[in-house]
């Protein structure tokens, strides 16, 4: 590349920067209009070919929305809130522990952060009841459902990684006895730490300004809110749908067979079947419990779906447009770090996954470097959770959903691009992630790839 | 405020914690130097392996861009306008992985056996020669055309040289070897280069 295309990426970079800067500050959907700006810019300007909008996941939106939106029209949202309260009762502040496991867990099991989406209500509603800042939960819970892709037997991104480390004789199982041990041990400070960042919502600014121009209501205590007569069936049907999805997302011999690529037949992706399963959840809550469809439409939950939808839309649009048209210069660039300092390979995993948004990208490029610069493959195994690194930009699905849901305004986008809630959970979870995952590598697994020079003479 | 800057300071301090850590452990950087045949063996197999890995995903998703382009979808490969860009972004990721391959060979450094320095200079040749093929077919594929069948056998030399490329990988290891006794014995003690032989005849 020549100093000119340099510079020219470096200006497209700080266009894609900028215009997120302004979503974060418009808010709302404000964010996908100057994402779709951006795309504008970058594709009439510099002449880009506009990259692929994120369709799966705004679908996927779409189906979880309408299912959780439809259980909140019938009163399954108010029974959960009960439900989670009454167990947290003598503990409520273990929501800022319990709901980061809990949405970790179910990305292990779906091997994708998309079923997050569903639970994101429920853990806004019930840190609101329980009167804990809606940040605290939300974004460590956003981190660890990210994390929990690389401790997910059935992610994408792992069956990247596995050809390339089972030369060095790691299966799968091996893979997952680093990654789940070393992200349980991460999410622990991180939970920790979030569980006393921010001020309480009673000391908060913008919540108490919320609150006096009636824009969100106060907490109901929890026992004092009256349930519909269909509110139970209703959790009951939501929570089917996602244990379905788990099931499938598992095990994938049960999956419907389609046609492979390369010829043959391979078990359906998990993603259609996520959105089958949700709006027929969504569909059997309007049947069985009586809800009418406007009620579902006019809820909050459709609401803030729906606009993180479109922010989402327009930011990643814009974010893949460059990246698209960019990830080779990127990866070689942070690759080039990583070669001349080998020890920035954990940062240098961190920095494709966050300029690229991508987990399998990230994988596929930089794991191999690691191994050719010849860190053991446990140690890279270890330093591969780093892709959780895709929510360094405020550009991902969850982040913006979750900021969309908590009505009190604690849960950001930021107002200088990276200085957004999920920053701070994000960058304590993958160092203490990686850390642990290192020592655990070396306790249990040592590093069965270069041993130690026999002679380490120079030849003349 | 003051438990803020107590975070950042901590998160500071397990970063370079963490740099420090990565630094002791990683980076085998054997380049120019003698090291046993076995230690030389199990690295470049390894460093080849992964790389037939990358490359073999890379010749299936240039195929499989090729023959799955569907009429009137935008961005399919059915064109040669289509192909010609996943046939593009296949040599692109080949280039870089056939880098990184090149780098750990060098890292290898020399096994210590009497052919060692011309087993370890005929693997470096051949991965060189790697590079120069594909940046090759690259600059090839960026020459102008005259007609729609010169830009089709443009496509398939630039499929052809990934797959060409990938298939020398697995002989490359043991034809470096083929003249040093002692190396074919660490060769066939490593069970990396067992795999490597094993994936390169299947």
């Amino acid at each position: 590349m020549t100093s000119m295309d340099w510079f020219l990426m470096a200006l497209q970079g700080l266009i894609v920067i900028f215009f997120i800067f302004l979503g974060v500050r418009a808010g709302g959907i404000g964010l996908g209009l100057w994402g779709g700006v951006g795309t504008l810019i970058l594709v009439f300007l510099f002449g880009l070919e506009p990259g692929e909008p994120p369709v799966s996941a705004m679908l996927i939106i779409i189906a979880v929305i309408s299912a959780a939106a439809a259980m909140q029209a019938a009163g399954g949202i108010d029974y959960m809130v009960q439900i989670a309260s009454s167990a947290l009762r003598a503990r409520p502040k273990a929501l800022n522990f319990v709901a980061p496991y809990v949405s970790y867990l179910l990305t292990i099991l779906t091997g994708t952060g998309n079923t997050f989406f569903s639970i994101i209500p429920v853990i806004n509603e019930v840190a609101y009841a329980n009167k804990i800042r809606p940040e605290r939960a939300l974004a460590g819970s956003s981190v660890a459902s990210a994390l929990g892709i690389t401790s997910s037997p059935v992610a994408a991104a792992t069956a990247t990684l596995l050809p390339l480390v089972e030369v060095y004789g790691y299966d799968l199982i091996d893979v997952l006895l680093i990654t789940i041990p070393a992200s349980i041990i991460g999410i622990l400070p991180m939970a920790f730490i979030m569980a006393r960042h921010g001020k309480d919502l009673d000391d908060d600014v913008e919540y108490q300004r919320r609150l006096a121009s009636g824009e969100v209501s106060p907490p109901a205590p929890p026992a004092e809110i009256v349930l519909s007569p269909f509110a139970k069936r209703s959790v009951a049907i939501f929570l089917l749908g996602v244990a379905a999805i788990c099931v499938f997302g598992l095990f994938e011999g049960l999956r419907p067979t389609v046609e492979a690529e390369g010829g043959g037949v391979e078990p359906m992706s998990i993603t259609p079947l996520i959105q089958m399963f949700m709006l027929s959840a969504a569909a059997l809550i309007l049947l069985l419990c009586h809800v009418k469809a406007n009620d579902v439409a006019s809820s909050p939950i459709f609401r803030s779906g729906m606009v993180a939808m479109i922010a989402l839309f327009g930011i990643a649009w814009m974010a893949d447009t460059f990246i698209a048209n960019n990830e080779d210069a990127i990866v070689e660039l942070l690759g080039g770090i990583a070669e001349n300092f080998p020890f920035m390979i954990a940062v240098a995993i961190f920095a494709v996954a966050a300029l690229t948004t991508s987990q399998s990208a990230a994988t596929r490029t930089m794991v191999p470097l690691g191994l050719a610069l010849g860190i053991g493959a446990g140690y890279m195994i270890a330093m591969w959770t780093a892709v959780v690194g895709v929510l360094f930009l405020p550009a991902n699905g969850t982040q913006i959903a979750a900021a969309e849901a908590d009505t009190t305004g604690t849960t950001t986008l930021g107002k200088r691009v990276v200085d957004h809630s999920f920053q701070l959970p994000l960058q304590v979870c993958w160092i203490a992630t990686a850390l642990a995952g290192i020592v655990i590598a070396w306790l249990f697994f040592g590093d069965p790839a270069p041993a130690a020079p026999v002679t380490t003479t120079p030849v003349p | 405020m003051r438990s803020g800057w107590l975070v950042a300071a901590g998160i500071a301090a397990g970063l370079v914690v963490l740099l420090g850590v990565v630094a002791l452990i990683g980076g085998d950087d054997d380049r120019g130097e003698t090291v046993s045949a076995q230690e030389w063996a199990d690295n470049v197999c390894g460093t080849v392996l992964v790389w037939r890995g990358e490359m073999e995903s890379i010749v299936d998703g240039v195929r499989s861009a090729g023959g799955s382009g569907t009429s009137g979808s935008e961005s399919g490969a059915e064109s040669p306008q289509g192909e010609s860009g996943s046939v593009r972004t296949g040599l692109e990721q080949a280039l870089l992985a056939t880098e990184t391959m090149v780098e750990g060979v060098s890292r290898a450094g020399i096994p210590d056996t009497p052919n060692g320095q011309d087993a370890a200079d005929g693997l470096s040749g051949w991965a060189d020669g790697a590079v120069d093929e594909i940046e090759r077919a690259q600059d090839a594929l960026g020459e102008e055309t005259d007609s729609t069948s010169d830009e089709l056998e443009q496509l398939a030399d630039g499929v052809g040289t990934i797959v060409e490329v990938y298939a020398s990988g697995g002989q490359a290891v043991a034809d470096a070897s083929v003249e040093d006794p002692e190396l074919l014995t660490a060769l066939a003690q490593s069970a990396t280069c067992e795999n490597l032989k094993e994936e390169a005849s299947s």
